[in-house]
């Protein structure tokens, strides 16, 4: 009976290797949006994404209370990620905020340094999300989303 | 010594408030707004609760500062006050601080929030920043419609629902409660009331099972909202007691590219008796701009006027206000702006002038007011 459960598991294994190796592989270049690995999604939509970065949607689509992060303004990670997911500017985001935080309606995500502690920080955040550009993509994350 | 004394007053201040972020995830935010502005009206008459007078000044109502602490109590509770202090003709209060809101927060589930004190009351399309000037492209919000409703507060209750469909965002929110408010007295009133009231102080009024909505639908680039609440009044000065009155408004808002599109409609009934104190009004404004990288400059038409009972003492007034915005910092923005006013002649009711009074203290034909201001968030 042990047996039969261990090899069901060991089974297992094999696929869940074809399924990472069938990831398509970032590129250096590309922004990776990662998750802490206990995150119970498989992949997110740059709607979800959207919304969770705007403070609209506060949780995953599974209902799981996401904690987003970005970078630092200075960063290009953040720039990307502003220009291609967001498409705005660092002034119109402002702005939101303004108005969302006044409202009794949120605040914005925290910010991070750079690639390194956001990498650090959604390993060690049940529900964190973040971007990190894909040269700098470590262990212990998962990674919902590519964008080349 | 004194600047030893300050510095450790400070550090004392410093560590208690790191010891209040430990326990409870306190977020403070705050903003800032200083104006300056000027009338150049001819017979020296100040406009709209002295917003504008024959001197230059800064220590207008448009001028003030805000400071909201907000904490996370846990997953679901939070809690939330404003502080803010503004200038204006408030005699020994001038620039003294006050909670405006202050309220506790239930998230019932992550579409639906209870909230519960001094809440905001969503009687316009920004009622939720008006107090805020960095968030929007003029000075002030248009004054023909964001003078008709002195209440800025709550306190009761309301319920917040909020869900999304794709990016489109939904809201509903319900509300009820009570106010003690202050208005300031309403002109021709002040010439005509038998018991008369000084023009140009405030007069307090008491608003009852007062029960309202506001629903809005929008994105990132557009927003269309419609509130609308009904109140029993109370103006104890004059005499007014458990009248009714409704409060119904219509609004979208566009920033898409560089385009930018502000509209409201709003309109004020309340029964006969009350006309005194608050006649019915209708007004409207509509903005537009357009954005030139940190520049916006815009135009905006603004009218109030009589409304369903066409009371005499209505208020009725038009006006063309340009104005230009300068993002020069990214939470700071410059503005400067001219607003041309004009009342409507009167048709006679008054024996005090062939004008009107519109939201000036006097009747008077028209002025120009040049305003010029600051606001900062941080």
């Amino acid at each position: 009976m042990m047996m039969h459960k261990l090899l069901r598991r060991l089974a297992l294994i094999p696929l869940l290797v074809i399924a990472t190796g069938a990831m398509p592989q970032a590129m250096a270049s590309d922004l990776v949006i990662i998750t802490h690995p206990g995150t119970n999604i498989e992949g997110i939509s740059m709607t979800e994404l959207f919304n969770i970065y705007m403070g609209t949607t506060k949780s995953f689509s599974d209902g799981s209370r996401a904690r987003p992060a970005h970078q630092e303004k200075t960063r290009p990670a953040r720039s990307a990620f502003v220009k291609k997911v967001l498409k705005k500017t660092e002034s119109q985001i402002s702005r939101y905020w303004s108005r969302r935080k006044f409202s009794g309606k949120g605040s914005p995500p925290e910010t991070l340094k750079d690639n390194q502690a956001v990498q650090k920080w959604v390993k060690e955040t049940p529900g964190g999300l973040g971007y990190i550009e894909g040269r700098h993509l470590g262990r212990g994350v998962k990674v919902l989303l590519i964008i080349p | 010594m004194n600047r030893l004394l300050t510095s450790l007053s400070l550090s004392a201040v410093l560590s208690i408030a790191s010891i209040n972020l430990d326990a409870a995830e306190v977020e403070v935010s705050g903003y800032f707004s200083a104006i300056g502005t000027y009338s150049d009206n001819e017979d020296n008459i100040d406009y709209y609760n002295n917003t504008a007078t024959k001197n230059v000044r800064f220590d207008g109502p448009d001028s003030r500062i805000g400071i909201q602490f907000s904490a996370a109590i846990n997953q679901r509770m939070s809690f939330t006050t404003v502080l803010e202090a503004t200038g204006g003709e408030q005699q020994d209060r001038q620039f003294g601080f006050e909670a405006t809101w202050a309220y506790a927060g239930y998230q019932i589930t992550p579409d639906l929030e209870l909230r519960m004190g001094k809440v905001k009351l969503p009687s316009f399309m920004i009622s939720d920043y008006a107090e805020v000037g960095y968030a929007y492209p003029w000075i002030r919000p248009p004054e023909e419609v964001y003078s008709t409703n002195p209440m800025k507060a709550l306190n009761g209750l309301d319920m917040l629902y909020s869900t999304n469909l794709g990016s489109w965002n939904f809201l509903f929110q319900l509300y009820g409660g009570s106010n003690n408010n202050t208005a300031v007295t309403h002109a021709p009133a002040a010439d005509y009331s038998s018991t008369p009231a000084q023009k140009d102080e405030t007069f307090t009024f008491v608003t009852r099972n007062m029960l309202g909505f506001n629903t809005s639908i929008g994105n990132d680039i557009f927003n269309f909202r419609v509130g609308y609440f009904e109140t029993k009044v109370d103006v104890p000065s004059m005499g007014l007691e458990d009248l009714m009155g409704s409060f119904g408004g219509v609004g979208f808002n566009l920033d898409w590219q560089n385009i930018v599109i502000y509209s409201e409609f709003i309109r004020r009934e309340t029964v006969e008796e009350m006309e005194m104190a608050f006649p019915d009004q209708d007004a409207h404004y509509t903005t537009l701009g357009y954005r030139i990288g940190n520049f916006l400059p815009h135009i905006t038409y603004a009218r109030i006027d009589k409304g369903k009972d066409d009371s005499i003492f209505a208020l009725k007034q038009e006006s063309i206000k340009t104005g230009l915005r300068y993002d020069f910092e990214e939470n700071a923005a410059l503005k400067f702006e001219v607003n041309y006013v004009k009342t409507d002649r009167d048709p006679g009711d008054f024996t005090t002038g062939d004008y009107g009074y519109g939201l000036f203290e006097s009747p008077t034909e028209k002025a120009t007011i040049y305003s010029l201001g600051v606001d900062v968030i941080f």
